[in-house]
């Protein structure tokens, strides 16, 4: 870019200072931070043609002749850099002659290019910044899954299972096909003593090999790790965990709830990234041989349970691919087995949840560069249409079609060096405003940043623009307005109208639902108070993820959960959905039944719509209360009060109706018909809710000491609000819908911004026909009414098309959009309605225009 | 021998402040252009680029107020790209003329303050 900035300088001054200039120009950049030394590399350039061409200016007025000895490198392209120079000047007289249109235009051109931009940057990390490790592209994950169901399974999702530790043992002896074979486990959480109390850390084991096999670049405590020491268990803290435990005691040891010591022996470095999606959360390290994990959740043999999968990372020796690696494993597996190795690569693992996103908004940036560069080109094309005057003038006055070629190539190029710049400017806000509502799942690899690549890529977009440019451009570099238009042209203009508005209307239509949507998923009313509090509770799996749990004596835990003061309300739930085959109207069926103890729907600010809640003595299926969606499905026009419900020969009487509630299992579907029934015990996990008066965080201390007292050696859950947790949950979709919402409205701005040049373009062709119609009498509310007629029939078209493909988009939004139904009419006419006002307007102002010419004037173009 | 003739100091004045700036630079030590660059900011701001320093370089080259170094520092701190300048006895004269100009005006305008003032 300095090389051709320093084209505008004459021959002789660049032999002379050429390479010290860009010496300069260069180190000028060093020591600034990406976004500084875009800014300053803008303005140093644009000081460099500015003096380059004062000079030539200068030499011109001075009649500065170069030395001799340069004359022969000087003649060649001199006069043509100078004539060059003297189109630039008229260029930049002609854009600031017309400051509307010209603003219309770079402001079109630098969103299209802004957000483009800000799209790629988002996608950047995902698809072309490598993993911090060495050699990443070597690491495979390795795990065991059901035949059938190749990739796609978290570690220890349903279909995988961890490979157990003889398997990993057999595995890491096979030094043919890796340089090293590494494992960490799930996670779970610890309660150790700190000054402000106790606190609970996210543990990962790792083996002692870990940090050697994935190459990380800064340097990792791994040593202490390995050490095995009887008296204290050893620990690294990542920075999360770092935060949570004061500064005097991160260098010491911690005492653990259940007498455990562990060893503080460093942390990991600031930047240092687990090799996991969604690691935010990790707290701290310890190492696989004799982290606390162990004590809880190993089972009798030696090998982890599910609850502890493991996940194993190895790096292949060169020329081992992942196909090799598996099948080499594979044979190693007993003829019997159940289940077959699987391998992926550790950056399709780590990219693989982001990457529908990634790939969303990299093709959502292209999009909009395309319907940008159509927007520009539809108004390089009106500017031209309305300037046919001015050519005309200019071919009088002897310049050839090239000339006026060259001026509005320059015009075009000035623009479009200012979009880019703009459209920097766009992306660097974007960005900046995305920065708040990204979740830390979508940063992990990387936040979006302006950096050099996406520098690049704005200037690429901004050249491929023009390119798309060029072609009204070359169409309408002959003066044309008197030439009367043809059929083709015709109805060339009205199915391009037609398509722009089709264009806008599906926008705005996708627009308008997303935006409601992202209103509905704020406002939405849970059914559940927001500020109750849960915790969940579970015992170890003595036999592994098939053997039975321990029956938990839920009601004692919640007499004591009611003991604490302040709190009003208190009751617990079995976690996760159980459901059964039960007679309704004496028809079998499949329902959702959820187990509760008394009280939950006042714990948890549940209102009840007919009848009574649970109580005491309605345990063993005596009485239940349903949903308002079983009701609705089972008795539509009965009172469902006093019917019966069948479950293992056992009768129960719908004794009341509570209102439809979104429990975790938060989704974009309505809430599931569901049976509540009260039971004694509840084996496998509990979650307890609390209801207390005030300020729901001044409670999470007390239920935690609460829980921890009894259920020492059981896995206990963070004690969060029922908001807080269900905004977890959303947070991913809210970021979508910011993105496609932000994406569509702008894409809608930039599409009727073109709108508006199409229609400009449109009236400009009509203007001679328009002074006819005047001179012979026509009055000007007929001219209007024949401008707005002829837009109105093209948008028109285009609006029933656009209604039509807004249905269907409405159809494949529905995965996204939350509270609205496909096909949404009055949403869908809403913006119909918006964009053909709005197509109307732009004619009118056009149409104004034409009305107001004089005769003579609108004639004398030609 | 010929004898080369200088023009006049004064056919020189008044001097452009980017002019005067860079002379003044060069009048400490030779330096090289991003060093003038550097130099010239930290005294008169950030508004000096590298563009419109060649071009008065280049002038000030013409005209013989400075002049380019031949020899050139140690190449392992050296970009064999620089270019060192020197100011000439005729460029130190014309900063001199020029300082001692401003001073004149700054003495002037500072009479004509304190006698409107009163």
């Amino acid at each position: 870019m300095c090389r051709w900035a320093l084209l505008a300088f004459p021959a002789d001054f660049r032999a002379r200072q050429g390479r010290a200039l860009l010496q300069t120009l260069t180190a000028d950049l060093r020591r600034r931070s990406v976004v500084a030394s875009a800014l300053r590399l803008f303005g140093n350039l644009l000081d460099t043609v500015r003096a380059g061409m004062a000079e030539r200016l200068a030499r011109r007025r001075h009649s500065i002749r170069p030395p001799a000895s340069l004359n022969s490198v000087a003649s060649g392209g001199s006069p043509q850099i100078g004539r060059w120079l003297v189109d630039t000047q008229h260029a930049w007289r002609s854009i600031r002659l017309r400051p509307g249109a010209s603003a219309a235009t770079t402001m079109v051109f630098a969103l299209g290019i802004g957000l483009a931009t800000a799209m790629f940057a988002l996608a950047d990390p995902y698809f072309l910044r490598p993993l911090p490790y060495e050699r990443p592209q070597e690491l495979a994950v390795i795990r065991l899954g059901s035949p059938g169901g190749r990739g796609g399974l978290p570690p220890g999702g349903r279909g995988a299972i961890p490979p157990p530790t003889p398997t990993l043992e057999a595995w890491r002896s096979r030094t043919d096909l890796f340089d090293g074979v590494a494992a960490y486990t799930g996670r779970a959480a610890i309660w150790v003593r700190s000054d402000a109390g106790l606190v609970s850390l996210t543990v990962t084991d790792v083996t002692e090999n870990f940090f050697q096999v994935l190459g990380t670049r800064d340097p990792v405590p791994e040593a202490s790790l390995a050490e095995s020491s009887t008296a204290s268990v050893p620990i690294v803290l990542a920075s999360r965990g770092r935060q949570k435990i004061t500064a005097d005691l991160a260098a010491g040891t911690l005492v653990g709830e259940n007498g455990v010591t562990f060893r503080v022996d460093g942390s990991l470095p600031e930047r240092f990234l687990f090799p996991e999606p969604g690691q935010q959360n990790l707290e701290a390290l310890s190492a696989f041989s004799t982290g606390p994990l162990r004590t809880i959740t190993a089972d009798g043999e030696g090998a982890y349970s599910s609850r502890r999968p493991l996940t194993v990372i190895a790096r292949l020796k060169p020329g081992v691919d992942l196909a090799l690696a598996a099948n080499s494993l594979g044979a190693m597996m007993p003829s019997n087995a159940r289940y077959a190795v699987q391998a992926d690569w550790l950056s399709d693992v780590m990219t693989r949840r982001v990457r529908p996103l990634a790939t969303g908004a990299l093709t959502a940036g292209l999009l909009i560069l395309l319907v940008c560069a159509g927007n520009v080109a539809n108004l390089v094309a009106a500017r031209g249409a309305w300037r046919a005057r001015e050519f005309a003038t200019r071919e009088a006055l002897g310049a050839s079609r090239l000339d006026i070629l060259r001026l509005r190539l320059l015009e075009l190029g000035l623009m479009a060096v200012a979009s880019a710049a703009g459209g920097l400017g766009i992306a660097w806000l974007a960005l900046a405003a995305s920065a708040r509502v990204i979740p830390a799942e979508y940063v992990t690899l990387g936040a979006p940043a302006i950096t050099g690549r996406v520098v690049t890529f704005s200037g690429m977009a901004a050249l491929g623009v023009v390119v798309i440019v060029l072609i009204p451009l070359l169409m309408t570099v002959r003066p044309a307005a008197h030439r009367a238009p043809g059929r083709a042209v015709t109805w060339l203009r009205f199915g391009f109208t037609g398509v722009q508005s089709a264009l806008s209307l599906v926008l705005a239509v996708g627009a308008a639902m997303l935006l409601q949507s992202y209103a509905n998923l704020h406002a939405h009313d849970l059914g559940l108070d927001r500020t109750s509090l849960t915790v969940t509770v579970a015992p170890p799996h003595p036999g592994g993820r098939q053997g039975p749990g321990r029956v938990l004596d839920v009601q004692s835990d919640v007499d004591r959960l009611s003991r604490i003061p302040g709190v009003a309300a208190a009751s617990a739930r079995r976690g996760g959905m159980s459901g059964g085959s039960v007679l309704v109207n004496g028809v079998p069926t499949f329902a959702f039944i959820e187990d509760t103890a008394p009280g939950l729907f006042d714990a948890a600010g549940m209102t009840m719509r007919q009848g009574r809640a649970l109580r005491p003595g309605d345990e063993l299926w005596r009485a239940v209360v349903v949903n308002e969606a079983f009701a609705r499905e089972h008795w539509p026009d009965r009172s469902p009060l006093g019917q019966v419900i069948v479950r293992d020969k056992r009768q129960a009487e719908v004794v009341g109706v509570v209102r439809d509630v979104f429990w975790f299992e938060f989704s974009f579907e309505p809430p599931a018909p569901k049976i509540y029934a009260l039971v004694t015990g509840m084996p496998n996990t509990v979650e307890y809710v609390v209801r207390g008066a005030g300020d729901p965080t001044a409670y999470v201390e007390p239920i935690r000491r609460t829980l921890v007292a009894v259920h020492a050696n059981d896995f206990i859950g963070e004690v969060e609000t029922v908001g807080g947790r269900l905004a977890d949950r959303v947070r991913d979709r809210t970021f979508a819908t910011l993105v496609l919402t932000f994406y569509a409205v702008a894409a809608g701005a930039v599409t009727l911004a073109g709108l508006v040049g199409i229609v400009t373009f449109i009236v400009a062709r009509r203007t001679r026909e328009i002074a006819i119609r005047l001179a012979v009498g026509a009055r000007p509310t007929h001219i209007r009414r024949l401008v707005v007629r002829e837009v109105l029939a093209a948008a028109a078209a285009g609006a029933a098309v656009g209604l039509l493909v807004g249905r269907w988009l409405s159809t494949w939004l529905e995965s996204f959009v939350f509270g609205i139904e496909a096909g949404n009419w009055p949403t869908a006419l809403a913006a119909a309605l918006g964009a053909v006002t709005i197509m109307i307007l732009a004619a009118l102002v056009p149409a104004r225009r034409a009305v107001r010419l004089q005769p003579t004037v609108a004639l004398r173009t030609e | 021998m010929a004898v080369r003739h200088e023009p006049p100091v004064a056919s020189f004045l008044p001097l452009t402040s980017v002019v005067f700036e860079i002379l003044v630079s060069l009048a400490g030590e030779d330096r090289h252009g991003y060093s003038i660059l550097t130099d010239v900011r930290s005294r008169a701001g950030e508004s000096l680029r590298p563009g419109s320093l060649y071009r008065a370089l280049n002038r000030l080259l013409d005209e013989g107020l400075i002049e380019e170094l031949d020899e050139r520092p140690d190449p392992s701190v050296d970009d064999e790209r620089r270019r060192y300048y020197r100011l000439t006895k005729l460029g130190r004269r014309v900063a001199q003329a020029e300082a001692a100009r401003l001073d004149a005006q700054i003495e002037r305008a500072k009479a004509a303050l304190v006698t409107r003032r009163r």
